[in-house]
């Protein structure tokens, strides 16, 4: 089970942003209801921060969500980015469980995947 | 030459079984090390394969019940304890016994087999209902075990795994599977997303990802379906043999051919889209006949193929210096080294004949030759020479076992295991290792009780190490036990008459006793040791390796043995003296310096053998009264200063003729009495020259000063 401590940041510029600082774990128990909460964040803001810095461990169906949401975010034309995705628990489920890319998927393009770790630019 | 195979089986078979226990004894310390667990099951694995190919069937069969344990263990079903460990040192044992009756034509003993196997089976988990029902219903199908399921090559696999999207709803954990195949070999996932509905539409509980994974392993198709048994009607599940694992598929695949062969594109399609300038995979991409997973998915495959090949290719290598070593008899061995001694004595002769005849060609050919049989001497003694750390691993088993019988607890710890010495010192040092260790494990260290009541650990230390000090190693033997108590010592010798009630004994002559024939100092004798016959045969057997021995000891702290042996038997570096016109040999090792001695200064020492050097007085032994020679000395001679067994002592004799390769040939049977001298060897000219024993002459001068001061009383 995951907790999530939501914030509203005010970038130097003036951009608002929302913050979700998620801790714990992200399985098939809870994932229901993570992507309520995700839908509700976008509707409620153009930029969606989703920190994992606190995530223990993740199932599959938290990347397949976080896979679907990042192109919806995109299709709507707003921002969200996945913070701190990269830490070694996560790395590991991630190479675990396969979504580990190079050039990213069917859906999305290299520049565009979560799963590419070419750099601090998306983590 | 028809029992080649099974000689080369046997050496390999004795050399797999002293690996075997190295690790056995080392899994024992670390019970998770699943390294050593993959040791020990390789070495196994060799000997029942092996066995089985030629011929040595009991060997073979009994192997293989416990490989099939070690399988287990390997799998994470059956967990290591020391008990395990026990039965499987015994099942070593056994394993050796059994090779050891092939060798000598005896019968083996299957019953102890028999037994062993029994124990071996209590460690096996029990079979679970369903697999009991089925090997009910197929009685006739061999019981299947992972060895039948597994080969000697990688193979690689494509597994492409579809699980239906409601998979999730009866519990099953993908990120399980996955690690399941991963225990099988080598796996890289890659998850494929092409069934990803829109965010709005995706039911966050369902499954839409596929994977392939591409799995490396020893493991048959048989076994990976075995992962997908509890999933199969829930999933679509594809296996493909990508890369058997065979010589000869070195051809890199490309990624037109991957995608072919999966049967996602068609050769004229590659064909087509090659025409274009672009990447290949780019290109498919844009063609629409594939997507970016797939892309993904092949590129993986090329890595992990290129990967593999790779491996193969750097295993190929590393197998290329292996192929062209020889096992090669120690008999050939030694009889090269004889060879070469042999060699350096024609050379040393044709050096002096080079000398004498002033012939500047000759001395230049002798001078090369000179030159080359050194190399030549240095190379073959090299190919003797053996890390010592062999010797070692089979203390370790001593010391645990005597623990054991003992009810006592030794942590055994081991230094300069890589230290070289030459194959024959190795062999002959092995008995005075084993009579000194048991000593310590018997005599030294205390009951764990007792060291407790002490205030010391219950946990006792054995120490033995090794370390090279120029020509020799220095073997140490120490122990953190009660150590030897001087006052028992003597009272001791005393009771057996070696030592009268007037001899007064310095710390250090008091250890030394314990060298003395028939001494102990244990009350009862027991079946380890406290025969009186050890330490006596250790100092022999060291003495014929013309090393020497020393003891220290401190009561309740421990003791230490230090042994200084030579490197090598068989050629020395020595010192050519002359008494009287007959050469002398003296080993270098032992030699400080040499200083000259005048009628003068043996009248200022009024009759005393001793000699001023640089301000300290250095006591001698004049070598022509020593061994009864005739004649006056020359009235300048030369004392050659040596240091034996902690001791400075000069050895006087007529003329130093200078340094010397000694070729060591034994004096034979005739001479064996002859305790000051170790050997002989032939010089340049023909003529013989025999090897000084130091530390025989040493003892022979002590035990002449002793008679000598009784008489005077």
């Amino acid at each position: 089970m995951f907790e999530i401590e939501k914030k509203t940041v005010t970038s130097p510029t003036g951009e608002q942003r929302l913050h979700y600082q998620v801790s714990g774990t992200i399985d098939i128990e809870s994932i229901a209801e993570l992507k309520r909460l995700l839908l509700e964040g976008l509707s409620s803001s153009e930029h969606l921060v989703l920190d994992w810095n606190a995530v223990e461990d993740v199932d599959f169906t938290a990347l397949q969500l976080m896979c679907a949401f990042n192109i919806y975010a995109r299709e709507q034309g707003k921002i969200f980015e996945l913070k701190n995705r990269f830490t070694p628990p996560i790395s590991e489920a991630i190479r675990r469980l396969g979504f580990m890319r190079e050039t990213g998927c069917s859906k999305e393009r290299k520049d565009h995947c979560l799963w590419v770790n070419s750099g601090a630019a998306k983590a | 030459m028809a029992d080649l195979p099974q000689q080369a089986f046997r050496e390999e078979a004795y050399e797999l079984l002293a690996e075997l226990e190295t690790a056995l004894l080392e899994l024992e310390e670390c019970p998770d090390d699943m390294e050593v667990v993959g040791q020990i099951f390789r070495a196994m694995h060799t000997i029942k394969g092996s066995g089985a190919m030629f011929g040595f069937n009991d060997i073979s069969s009994f192997t293989h019940e416990v490989e099939t344990v070690y399988d287990l263990v390997r799998n994470g079903q059956v967990h290591v304890n020391k008990a395990l460990v026990e039965i499987s040192l015994q099942a070593r044992d056994h394993i050796q016994n059994l090779l050891d009756a092939c060798c000598n034509g005896a019968e083996a003993d299957l019953a102890t087999g028999t037994e062993l196997i029994a124990k071996l089976q209590q460690f096996m988990p029990p079979p679970e209902p369903q697999l009991q029902a089925d090997t009910q219903l197929q009685a006739d199908t061999p019981p299947k075990t992972v060895a039948t399921t597994e080969s000697h090559e990688l193979k690689t696999y494509r597994i492409m795994f579809k699980p239906h999207p409601h998979i999730l709803q009866n519990g099953t954990k993908i990120s399980a599977l996955l690690e399941e195949l991963a225990d099988l070999g080598t796996c890289r996932s890659i998850a494929q997303m092409t069934r990803l509905p829109s965010f709005e539409e995706l039911d966050p509980e369902l499954c839409y990802v596929s994977w392939n994974v591409l799995l490396t392993s020893t493991c048959d198709e048989d076994a990976i379906r075995d992962v997908f048994i509890f999933v199969e009607d829930d999933a679509d599940l594809n296996i493909h043999l990508i890369d058997t694992g065979e010589e000869g598929e070195e051809e890199g695949q490309r990624l037109g051919d991957i995608l072919i062969g999966r049967g996602e594109v068609t050769q004229n399609d590659i064909d087509r889209v090659l025409a274009k300038s672009k990447r290949i995979g780019e290109m498919l991409v844009d063609a629409g006949l594939v997507d970016q997973d797939q892309i993904e998915a092949a590129l993986q495959e090329q890595t992990v193929i290129r990967e593999i090949q790779e491996q193969r290719r750097s295993k190929k290598a590393e197998k290329m210096p292996v192929s062209s070593s020889l096992r090669v008899p120690a008999e050939r061995l030694d009889e090269l080294v004889n060879l070469v001694g042999e060699m350096v004595t024609v050379q040393s002769r044709l050096s002096q004949v080079a000398a004498l005849r002033h012939d500047a060609d000759l001395y230049s050919i002798a001078e090369e030759v000179e030159r080359l049989t050194e190399e030549l001497r240095d190379s073959t003694l090299n190919i003797r020479m053996l890390p010592i750390g062999s010797t070692f691993s089979k203390f370790k088993r001593l010391v645990r076992d005597i623990a054991s019988n003992l009810c006592k607890e030794v942590d055994f710890v081991t230094a300069g295991a890589e230290t070289e010495l030459d194959k024959t010192v190795i062999e002959q040092l092995n008995d005075p290792l084993v009579h000194i260790m048991r000593n310590c494990m018997d005599h030294g260290i205390e009951m764990p009780d007792v060291r407790e009541a002490q205030g010391k650990p219950r946990l006792g230390t054995v120490f033995l190490g090794a370390e090279h000090a120029g020509d020799s190693v220095i073997i140490e033997i120490r122990d953190d036990g009660k150590g030897l108590s001087t006052a028992k010592l003597r009272e001791k010798a005393l009771a057996k008459g070696i030592i009268n009630a007037e001899d007064s004994l310095n710390e250090r002559e008091c250890y030394q006793l314990i060298f003395a024939p028939g001494f102990s100092t244990v009350e009862q004798v027991s079946g380890l040791s406290g025969r009186g016959v050890g330490m006596d045969v250790v100092k022999r057997a060291i003495a014929a390796l013309r090393g020497s021995i020393e003891l220290h000891s401190t009561e309740g702290a421990g003791t230490t043995v230090r042994m200084q042996i030579p490197l090598t038997l068989a050629i020395i570096e020595s010192l050519r003296v002359t008494i009287a016109g007959a050469s002398f040999i003296i080993p270098l090792t032992a030699v400080e310096e040499c200083v000259e001695l005048t009628y003068a200064d043996i009248e200022e020492a009024h009759g005393r053998h001793l000699a001023k050097v640089r301000g300290s007085l250095v006591p001698y032994i004049p070598l022509r009264k020593a061994f009864g020679v005739s004649g006056a000395a020359p009235p300048v001679q030369q004392i050659v200063i040596t240091r034996t067994g902690g001791r400075r002592l000069g050895f006087v004799v007529d003329h130093v003729i200078g340094e010397h390769q000694t070729v060591i040939k034994p004096l034979g049977p005739l001479y064996k009495n002859l305790r000051t001298i170790s050997g002989g060897t032939i010089l340049g000219d023909g003529s013989i020259a025999l090897i000084l024993d130091l530390a025989q002459l040493m003892h022979q001068a002590d035990t002449l000063e002793k008679q000598v001061e009784i008489e005077h009383e």
